[in-house]
């Protein structure tokens, strides 16, 4: 028996894509009308996984795609068109090859039905047959540059004229590809040809060519003896000539897609040489644990570099101006950049544009905002954004519940929209792009916004905070009430969101991530949330602490300021110790409680405080001794330990011990119970 | 599955008591290394190791059996198991030798005051009986 475990997963890649694929398609249908180019994709999409479904024994999924294709085809060769019922039967389809993929996935089954769908397929009255069949028009295929544009402007102005023309062989005619080419060299004798599409030279046979071609000319000859002359050239069987004007050119010139060479009548035959400019691109797929491994051991190779930079300083100190302890700096000097240049390498190869997660969007928002009856627009921004992929993974659930909210909560209902003299249509902005050395992804919306007085009042009433507490809020410290576990403001509980577990998540996702998330509403105008993250998951620079005798890191992308603080300036509320900070009253906790070390008395030294920002509030780490910042490359502790209360992860330190990383929101949360 | 006598087993020891684990399950036996202690987590887990660079959990079958004793020793020894694709370490006292046994019998209820579905079976050889760990059982996440 063939092993066909590897083309399993090589299928799997391809559904993924290719369904991904035709969603934008059908998406792009539904938004800008049927363009010949689309359905071509749509075409290729469902034919290529009809090819594959068969040859993995994919039953359903070859009879679902082989109906889409039929369809297609007919659409194609312009016998129909394209209806709005029929994309959302092909979304349909779509989602059902979803759910045979996840079967797939997890049982190597379709259990799925898909009678239904194959039974709507194959219904002919939508059929509608097109009137203009014969129509000698490939304007839509057309790409024009700049400088042809100009120059058929210039010759029309001059008196010349454009020409579509169309020309059969005979059927007895062998080699017609040469033919094509003889044909159109005679033509340039007498017009200029601007565009051909005719049969490629390729391995195909002669008779398998197509025996038609078509040209765009322009010429200053008149249409009649065009049409004399082309007719009394060998092997010409017919000849058809239509005057073209300008305009119908323009929005050619103006397309700024990819040049479509296809020939748009036969791409079953000749799928190879449909995209010339594709087979430049120089790209090869590597199966993601390959790189997962490069990555780490990357990681260890980090971790070897730092003991050697400590080894080298320890040698100095024992035999002081050595020539091979010198030559050992050198070296170690030198392994240091390399190193820094192959994990920037690295760090590059992971990085996939934010692309992938954004395509997601769109069909996610047309459901939703269909069933919600919302008009939503749209508006994705820095698509090309990248970032490591498994950021792009993660982020993907809290993205897609802050865009739930915000067409739920955020964007009101278009009559409402109306009467607040909004246009129907609500906007909803996600962009992505670098800051600093962070990624920023902002998903923003014009509705609504947050009642913050509604948001305390609902604290109040849930005994979050008291009444007293309340009035001494500040804008941004009700915002940030939204975070707390088991408060949403949707009055009433939808499908979509609105269970009261939601924000907390969101946060507490973003937290795991090293990232932050901030909000900004204004009430009546809209919510713009922006979340700021590491440009990669693997390696941080962390602040080193010891408490205890115990190193452990603080990742430094939560760390806002480090100071001593005098024993004495510490004070107790309530029996809450807390310290004041430039003005600012800050709680402050013993890391060696959290942690469950004992407390080491300290004298009248000062005390070494890490303040750690989180949105408007701050809270004050005491510990033992601060040891400097170091990259560091974070561990995962395993699934056998699994998650553990305000531990991120671990690292290798130079000295080969092993230092865990705080959780800084895991932290806050103990403190808060302390 | 049971009175297979040709299948080798790694026997070592815990205070008075011997065990022996599978030696298909062990991926390597090593000397003590430094553990980092992780705070907030069962108390069976020691911490973690750096074993060539990659982060190990390190359990205590002492503390999960509530043994006696347990002073680290020039014999103390970490027991590298693979459990469902993943290292862990299993510190012990001393290992003993690689051993079959001539017979192996269905664990009691209860094994020494321990309960007995932590193990396999009863390993009987020449004079000896030795608690063969069920690795799933012992390093079951809780």
């Amino acid at each position: 028996m063939v092993d066909m475990t590897e083309y399993q997963s090589l299928y799997m890649e391809e559904l993924d894509e290719q369904l991904q694929l035709m969603e934008e398609e059908i998406l792009r249908f539904e938004k800008s009308g049927q363009s010949l180019e689309g359905i071509q994709r749509l075409f290729r999409a469902a034919h290529t996984l009809k090819g594959s479904s068969a040859a993995m024994g994919y039953e359903k999924m070859k009879q679902l795609t082989h109906n889409m294709e039929h369809i297609l085809e007919q659409v194609r060769n312009s016998e129909c068109s394209l209806t709005l019922e029929m994309a959302t039967l092909f979304f349909r389809c779509v989602d059902r090859m979803k759910e045979l993929r996840s079967e797939i996935a997890s049982s190597k089954q379709e259990i799925s039905a898909i009678d239904d769908l194959i039974a709507e397929l194959r219904k002919e009255d939508w059929v509608i047959l097109n009137q203009q069949s014969e129509q000698l028009d490939y304007a839509s295929q057309l790409n024009l540059s700049d400088d042809d544009w100009q120059s058929l402007n210039r010759r029309v102005e001059g008196g010349e004229r454009i020409f579509w023309v169309r020309v059969r062989l005979q059927d007895q005619c062998e080699m017609r590809t040469a033919r094509f080419h003889v044909i159109e060299s005679l033509l340039g004798e007498l017009a200029t040809v601007v565009w051909s599409e005719k049969a490629q030279a390729s391995e195909n046979e002669a008779e398998t060519t197509e025996a038609i071609a078509n040209w765009l000319v322009i010429s200053s000859e008149q249409q009649e003896i065009l049409d004399a002359t082309i007719k009394s050239w060998f092997d010409v069987d017919t000849v058809q000539l239509r005057n073209c004007s300008l305009s119908e050119l323009a929005p050619a010139a103006q397309a700024s897609d990819s040049v479509n060479y296809d020939d748009g009548v036969n791409p079953v035959t000749a799928p190879a040489v449909a995209h010339p400019e594709k087979s430049r691109v120089q790209s090869i797929r590597v199966n993601v644990d390959r790189l997962e491994q490069l990555m780490n051991l990357v990681g260890e190779l980090v971790i070897d570099q730092t003991r050697i930079k400590q080894m080298e300083k320890e040698l100095t100190t024992k035999f002081g101006v050595d020539d091979t302890v010198q030559d050992l700096g050198q070296l170690s000097d030198h392994f240091t950049r390399i190193i820094g240049e192959l994990q920037e390498s690295v760090m590059k190869v992971r990085m996939l544009p934010i692309e992938q997660l954004f395509n997601r969007f769109p069909r996610m928002i047309r459901d939703l905002s269909q069933s919600l009856d919302k008009e939503v627009e749209l508006v994705l921004e820095g698509k090309e954004t990248e970032l490591d992929r498994t950021l792009i993974e993660e982020i993907g659930d809290p993205l897609i519940h802050l865009i739930r909210n915000a067409i739920d909560h955020g964007i009101e209902a278009p009559s409402v929209r109306r009467n607040l003299g909004k246009p129907d249509k609500g906007k909803l902005l996600i962009r992505a792009s670098h800051e600093d050395n962070q990624v920023l992804i902002v998903v923003e919306d014009d509705g609504a916004g947050i009642d913050t007085q509604r948001l305390l009042q609902k604290a109040v009433s849930r005994g979050i905070i008291t009444s007293a507490e309340a009035e001494l809020y500040s804008h941004k410290e009700a915002i940030d009430l939204i975070f707390h576990p088991g408060l949403s403001t949707a009055s009433q509980v939808s499908d979509v969101s609105g269970r009261g577990v939601g924000m907390d998540i969101v946060r507490a996702g973003i937290e795991k991530m090293n990232g932050r998330i901030e909000i900004d509403t204004v009430i009546g105008k809209g919510t713009s949330v922006k979340i700021r993250l590491p440009l990669t998951l693997a390696i941080i620079t962390g602040l080193m602490v010891k408490i205890s005798d115990s190193t452990f890191v603080i990742p430094m992308s939560n760390v806002a300021e480090i100071v001593r603080i005098e024993p004495e300036a510490i004070r107790y509320v309530k029996g809450v110790p807390i310290v004041t900070i430039r003005d600012q009253v800050t709680p402050l906790v013993w890391l060696h409680d959290c942690l469950g070390y004992p407390k080491q008395t300290q004298g009248n030294r000062h005390i070494p405080v890490v303040i750690i920002g989180r949105a408007e509030k701050r809270y004050a780490l005491a510990v033992d001794e601060l040891l400097g910042n170091q990259e560091i490359v974070i561990k995962s502790l395993g699934a056998f330990v699994g998650q553990v209360e305000g531990v991120a992860g671990a690292t290798i330190l130079g000295n080969g011990k092993v230092a865990l990383i705080l959780e800084v929101g895991g932290i806050i949360r103990m403190m808060g119970r302390a | 599955m049971e009175s297979s006598g040709q299948e080798q087993y790694v026997e070592f020891s815990i205070g008075k008591e011997n065990y022996a684990i599978l030696i298909s399950e062990i991926h390597e036996i090593i000397r003590m290394l430094d553990i980092t202690e992780i705070p907030n987590c069962q108390s069976y887990v020691q911490g973690v190791i750096n074993l060539r660079g990659k982060i190990v959990p390190v359990i205590s079958i002492r503390s999960l059996f509530a043994l006696e004793g347990g002073d680290l020793t020039k014999s103390t020894r970490i027991v590298v198991v693979n459990h469902r694709e993943e290292s862990v370490g299993i510190i012990v006292d001393r290992v003993n030798k690689v051993t079959t046994f001539t017979d192996i019998q269905p664990p009691p209820e209860r094994v020494g005051g321990i309960n007995g579905s932590y193990f396999v079976g009863i390993g009987i050889s020449k004079d000896e009986l030795v608690g063969i760990l069920k690795l799933d059982e012992v390093l079951l996440r809780e």
